[in-house]
C-alpha cells in the first residue's frame, strides 16, 4: 500500500469504530460508558483526518472548494489510474 | 399504554443518568413478559470490543456480533 | 441534510478486472436485495417513526447503506475497467455493455432494472421493524452466494465487510422493535399503531 493507502486506512477504521459504536449508542442510549469511548473515538477520528487532509486533501465536503475539492483521486479510482496534479 | 419512559424495570427510568452502568442494569436480553405474536432479538448486551484497525476488518466493533460465512468449503 | 465524505466507509482496491463477477455483484447496486434497496427503505421510514431512537436508527442505518451503495458502484467499476473486447463478449456481459459501456446503472444481476416495489414503508412500527429483519437477512444471503461465486481476495474483503453489517444491522433493528413493543402492551401489540393512531389513555 503507498503511505496515502496507509493513512486512509487508518482514518476509515477510527471513523468505522466511531460509527458502529453510533450505531449501538442509538438503540443503547443509556450506556454511558460506551458513550465516554464514543468521545475519546471522536477525539482520535478528528485528529486522524486532520493529519490525512494536511497532506492528500480534503475528505469533508465543508472543508475546501475548486481545484482542492476536485482534485483526484475520488474513492473508487484505483492506486495508479490517476494523474497526480 | 403510551408511556415513553417506560423500561424493563418498574420505577427504573433507562434516561436517568447514572456514573457508569452498564446495558445489564436496565435491559433484559428479552422482555419478561415475552408473549406469542412477536419476534424477538435478544438485546445485546456483551460489550466487549476489538480495536478500530481489527474492527474495521471484522465488519464490525462487537466481537459477540461477528458471524462470518463459511459455506460448505468451510473457508474464510 | 445530508454530506458526502471522500472516501469509502472501507477501502476498495481491486487489481484484476473480472466481468462475470461485476455481472453478479452488480445485484447489489440496483436488485431486490441491494443497498439502494435498502436505503430507501429506511431512509422512507424513519418519518412516520414515533419514537426519537428509531428516527434515528432509519437515518443512520440508511445513510449508511447509501455508502455501501457507493461501495459497490466502486467495486463494479473497479471490476469492469480496462476489458477486452474479447473478455466482455465471452463473460455475457455484452447483453449490459451494449446498453451502459462499462459506466455503472441500477440493475440487478438478472438485469431487471431497480425498481420501488422492491421495498416497504407500510408506516407501522412493528411492520416496518419486521421489514427491515427481512430485508438484512435477504442482503446477507446474497453476500453469501457472492462469496461462494468469486476467489479474488480484493473483491472477497469488501464483500465480507458489507455482508457483516447486514449481520449487525438485523441486530440493531431487533433493538428497535423491542424499543418499540417495550412502549406497547404485551397483551395485545397490535391494539393500534403508534404511528398513526392516539388512542385516549
Amino acid at each position: 500500500m503507498t503511505p496515502r493507502e496507509v493513512l486512509m486506512r487508518k482514518v476509515a477504521a477510527a471513523d468505522f469504530a466511531l460509527f458502529d459504536l453510533h450505531l449501538y449508542l442509538d438503540t443503547h442510549a443509556f450506556d454511558r460508558q460506551a458513550m465516554e469511548i464514543f468521545e475519546r473515538y471522536r477525539t482520535k477520528a478528528e485528529m486522524l483526518r486532520r493529519e490525512y487532509e494536511e497532506s492528500y486533501g480534503p475528505i469533508s465536503l465543508g472543508t475546501a472548494a475548486g481545484a482542492e475539492w476536485l482534485k483526484d483521486p475520488w474513492p473508487w479510482d484505483t492506486e495508479g489510474s490517476y494523474r497526480n496534479v | 399504554m403510551m408511556d415513553s419512559s417506560k423500561s424493563c424495570y418498574p420505577g427504573l427510568n433507562r434516561y436517568d443518568t447514572y456514573d457508569r452502568v452498564s446495558p445489564s442494569h436496565i435491559m433484559t436480553p428479552l422482555p419478561d413478559d415475552a408473549t406469542v405474536t412477536m419476534a424477538y432479538v435478544p438485546f445485546q448486551l456483551d460489550t466487549e470490543i476489538y480495536d478500530d484497525m481489527k474492527a474495521l476488518e471484522e465488519g464490525t466493533l462487537f466481537p459477540i456480533l461477528n458471524k462470518p460465512f463459511l459455506g460448505s468449503g468451510m473457508r474464510r | 441534510m445530508f454530506s458526502y465524505e471522500k472516501k469509502l466507509q472501507y477501502p476498495v482496491n481491486i487489481k484484476n478486472p473480472d466481468a462475470k463477477a461485476a455481472q453478479v455483484i452488480i445485484t447489489q447496486y440496483g436488485g431486490p436485495d441491494g443497498e439502494l434497496a435498502a436505503s430507501l427503505r429506511y431512509l422512507s421510514q424513519r418519518y412516520s417513526m414515533p419514537y426519537e431512537e428509531l428516527k434515528g436508527l432509519l437515518t443512520d442505518i440508511g445513510v449508511e447503506e447509501l455508502g455501501h451503495f457507493e461501495m459497490i458502484g466502486a467495486i463494479v467499476y473497479q471490476l469492469t475497467r480496462n476489458l477486452s473486447i474479447d473478455e466482455i463478449k465471452k463473460s455475457g456481459f455484452d447483453t449490459y455493455f451494449v446498453d451502459h459501456t462499462t459506466g455503472i446503472y441500477p440493475v440487478s444481476a438478472s438485469g431487471a432494472p431497480f425498481t420501488a416495489a422492491y421495498i416497504q414503508s407500510k408506516g407501522d412500527v412493528i411492520t416496518d421493524m419486521t421489514e427491515n429483519l427481512a430485508a438484512e437477512q435477504k442482503a446477507r444471503t446474497v453476500y453469501d452466494n457472492i462469496l461462494r461465486l468469486v476467489d479474488d481476495p480484493d473483491v472477497r474483503d469488501p464483500i465480507k465487510f458489507l455482508r457483516e453489517r447486514e449481520v449487525v444491522h438485523f441486530q440493531r433493528f431487533g433493538e428497535g422493535l423491542r424499543l418499540a413493543t417495550d412502549r406497547l402492551d404485551s397483551n395485545n401489540y397490535y391494539m393500534y399503531n403508534p404511528s398513526f393512531d392516539k388512542p385516549k389513555r
